[in-house]
């Protein structure tokens, strides 16, 4: 602690310019060591093999030589796959958006209303996240039997409250059982925009609202007036998230419809084409895996690129 | 203000782009991020423990495990084993590891004195990936449980699996060619595991129900619609069917379909290429599995197979199809149950005039070349073909052993393998043709899926399975 102050008084009042910059480097490069061989071993290095593996035709598990683009065309020409490949990127496109407007809305909703409760607030933030702590896997398989209409509570439940004709088994109809999932997965993670909403609603200064109110500002048009612009930002972030997350979900769809994205491949999305690519079927297949990896990190790359664009402009503006 | 808001949009970056890099480093074979998401599927609890555990006999608890592992190497690189060896067993029964251990294996033992054996289990979805790892490193495992047909391929291929023959496991060729084509090299021929399992499938029925209704065994097609149209009327389900595992679901079409599209026959001749999957028996075939719809629960899109199961071992549905496998977990579920088995009869336009009994090797177990208790290890896998443990495996286990001459004790399972030996049929997709991608049973599956939800008819079906096999299977003339 003493010493980071030290550092900083001194490259502050630049008065040992080259060697203060050298020392404070060193001292970062320590300090950020362990997380970077970490993220490096784990993160980059699996990216950039992956990347290359892309490039290799395979036989099993040995590389026989490069294959150029060979992968890449082969994913958008292998029946069925190349059938399947644009319904399940809508699929998880349509997950994205019932996921956001769930998560954000009712995210936004519970931070505002915890910021009047000061007793049970603590409890009620504990309660909230609490699913967010288990594997999207037990999540699925949980909610799955809660729906089952044969063996699942959810329906004796409506039926004895008469509300048995309103049930219907959602997971098992085509209709649904995306909207669903995206119910489940918003049910789960709500707790994350809650938290993060409540912290960037916490960080505008009182005096603001304070101000406001001898305008004569209603509670309504200071919300939307002063927090809502504020917390743009922690609104854009959470989106770019959940789009990730919606883009690379596997864990919940498998829990729910399985490899095959059942029923019908109404749960199908990109990542479980992908694992019936990687894990079933010809010697090839570590090759053209690799190859949907690869496409599916350069496509969620540019549409972050974008969102941070958009962020990095929005905040100019204000 | 300007720096905090470079700062945090820094933070932004960093954040955004280790959450994409998920994404790519997903890639099969990357070690622990591929096999997480099976790791949770199946119920096995010891996964991730077992993993964790090195190979060799750790001495001292407290030393590390790269310590224990150059211990077990430099100890197997003298010539002769004399001191005491453990051999570790991978394979995917989950639910069998304590039989294995406490039941199975100690009985090697006591013949074997130096040598003990662990198996150890890893999900059965992930456990390809995991194999194909196991064998590569030099830490793997000594004997492993391979998957029949040409899912080993590879691992031979990669010159990972000891060849065998009667020269090294005395007696395997009694065990006859059908069962041996499962652990055979698809390039030369040769052997590479012991096999120990045989798989059947049929249709399960409830003894009490069929009394209950009056029914008797259906033999014909008519006879069966007939049962299943009283159970009906009489407020019973006819059918338990899966929906959602479907894995299965290539089964089912086996079970209903196999006698209508002309067993072993066709099979003989679509490997030929003399016959397509679009021919009007194929086709045929999926319409019969098609025509099931109004014997089928409520709801069936939503049903797993532990829903399946339960739905028949409790006595709510009078009948099943299902794998000889489960009969264990009806029997769990229901101690009462009064089981019973018989084949579907030839369907409508059948080509065959009987019923067919779907049958398959379930796996075998071969040794890692790159094990350093070679010797240990052949000597186990020599046990595995002998009646002794074939009976151990039947007793304990509840299936089919795969070793010549050790009957089922269970009496519903015996009478599955009577039926297979009397009309033989060797499971189409499973056996011939999952080598390449798309794999067989994931067009079957999907297929049905649709055909179930209206979404196709039993010829699209048929067309999109041969669509996706011309692209890679090539006719043996």
């Amino acid at each position: 602690m003493v010493q980071t102050e030290e550092l900083s008084g001194r490259t502050a009042t630049r008065q040992h310019h080259g060697r203060g910059d050298r020392t404070r480097l060193w001292w970062g490069l320590a300090f950020i060591l362990p997380a970077l061989a970490l993220y490096g071993v784990f993160i980059i290095y699996p990216l950039i093999t992956t990347v290359m593996w892309s490039l290799y035709r395979w036989d099993g598990i040995q590389a026989i030589g490069l294959a150029g683009l060979d992968n890449f065309r082969a994913t958008f020409t292998t029946y069925p796959f190349n059938e399947q490949l644009l319904p399940a990127a809508f699929n998880n496109l349509k997950f994205f958006i019932v996921s956001a407007i769930l998560q954000l809305g009712f995210g936004l909703m519970l931070a505002v209303l915890l910021r009047r409760r000061r007793r049970t607030r603590v409890w009620l933030q504990a309660a909230y996240t609490l699913p967010f702590m288990l594997s999207p896997l037990i999540i699925g398989y949980v909610w799955a039997l809660l729906l089952n209409p044969i063996f699942g509570p959810v329906r004796g439940a409506m039926d004895a409250v008469g509300l048995g004709s309103l049930y219907a088994p959602w997971l098992g109809q085509e209709s649904t059982a995306l909207v669903a999932m995206g119910v489940i997965n918003s049910w789960q993670s709500i707790g994350l925009p809650m938290l993060l909403f409540y912290a960037a609603l916490s960080a505008i200064p009182n005096e603001i609202y304070e101000a406001a109110r001898c305008d004569g500002c209603s509670t309504w048009q200071s919300f939307r007036l002063i927090s809502l612009p504020l917390i743009m930002p922690t609104v854009l972030t959470l989106t770019l998230l959940t789009f990730i997350w919606s883009f690379n979900v596997f864990d919940l769809a498998y829990a729910i419809g399985g490899p095959n994205g059942s029923p019908g491949g109404a749960t199908d999305v990109l990542g479980l084409l992908f694992y019936r690519v990687a894990f079933t079927g010809s010697s090839n297949a570590l090759g053209s895996a690799s190859a949907m990896a690869t496409m599916l990190f350069a496509l969620l790359l540019a549409c972050s690129a974008l969102v941070m664009h958009l962020r990095q402009r929005f905040e100019q503006r204000t | 203000m300007l720096s905090t808001a470079k700062r945090s949009r820094w933070a932004l970056g960093t954040a955004v782009l280790s959450a994409l890099m998920v994404t790519a480093a997903c890639a099969p074979g990357s070690g622990s991020s591929a096999s997480s998401p099976s790791e949770s599927t199946l119920p096995t609890s010891s996964a991730a423990e077992t993993n964790m555990s090195s190979s060799g006999p750790v001495a001292n608890p407290s030393s590390g495990s790269s310590e224990s592992t150059s211990e077990a190497a430099s100890s197997s690189a003298e010539p002769a084993p004399e001191g005491p060896v453990k051999l570790i067993v991978w394979g995917w029964l989950g639910d069998q590891v304590d039989n294995f251990n406490t039941k199975i294996f100690p009985v090697f033992t006591k013949s074997h004195p130096n040598i003990s054996v662990e198996y150890r289990a890893f999900p059965a979805d992930g456990y390809e990936t995991q194999l194909t790892t196991g064998l590569a490193g030099s830490n793997g495992p000594d004997v492993v449980t391979l998957q029949a047909y040409g899912i080993l391929q590879k691992h031979i291929d990669a010159g990972r699996l000891l060849e065998l023959d009667d020269s090294v496991v005395p007696g395997l060729s009694k065990f006859g060619t059908t069962l041996l084509d499962g652990a055979r090299s698809t390039k030369n021929g040769n052997v590479y595991g012991v096999p120990f399992a045989v798989q059947t499938a049929g249709i399960f029925y409830n003894k009490k129900i069929f009394a209950d209704n009056g029914i008797t065994v259906p033999t014909t097609w008519d006879e069966f619609t007939a049962a299943a149209d009283k159970l009906k009327a009489n407020g019973v389900i006819p059918l338990a069917w899966n929906f959602k595992d479907t894995w299965e679901t290539p089964l089912y079409h086996e079970i209903f379909g196999a006698a209508v599209y002309g067993g072993d026959d066709f099979t003989k001749k679509f490997l030929a290429g003399q016959a397509k999957m679009t021919d009007p028996s194929y086709v045929s075939s999926m319409a019969v599995i098609d025509s099931l719809k109004p014997y089928l629960p409520e709801s069936f899109s939503s049903l797993s197979y532990s829903d399946a199961t339960t739905l028949f071992s409790s006595g709510r549905a009078a009948m099943v199809p299902d794998g000889v496998w489960n009969v264990t977990s009806f029997r769990e579920v229901n101690s009462e149950l009064d089981l019973g088995f018989f084949p579907a009869p030839p369907g409508p336009d059948a080509a065959l005039d009987h019923p067919v009994v779907t049958s398959y090797v379930d796996g075998s177990f071969g040794v890692n070349v790159a094990s350093t208790h070679r010797d240990a290890s052949v000597e186990l896998i020599r046990w595995m073909a002998t009646p002794e443990f074939g009976g151990l495996f039947s007793k304990v286990l509840g299936q089919i052993s795969a070793v010549p001459g050790v009957e089922p004790s269970d009496p519903v399972v015996k009478q599955t393998l009577d039926a297979s030996k009397q009309y033989p049929h060797t499971y189409l997709c499973y056996a011939f043709l999952n080598g390449g991608t798309p794999p067989c049973d994931q067009l079957v599956s999907q297929g049905i899926q649709q055909m179930l939800l209206g979404k196709s008819t039993p010829a699209q079906v048929a067309a999109s399975v041969q669509r996706g096999l011309d692209q890679w299977f090539k006719p043996k003339n």
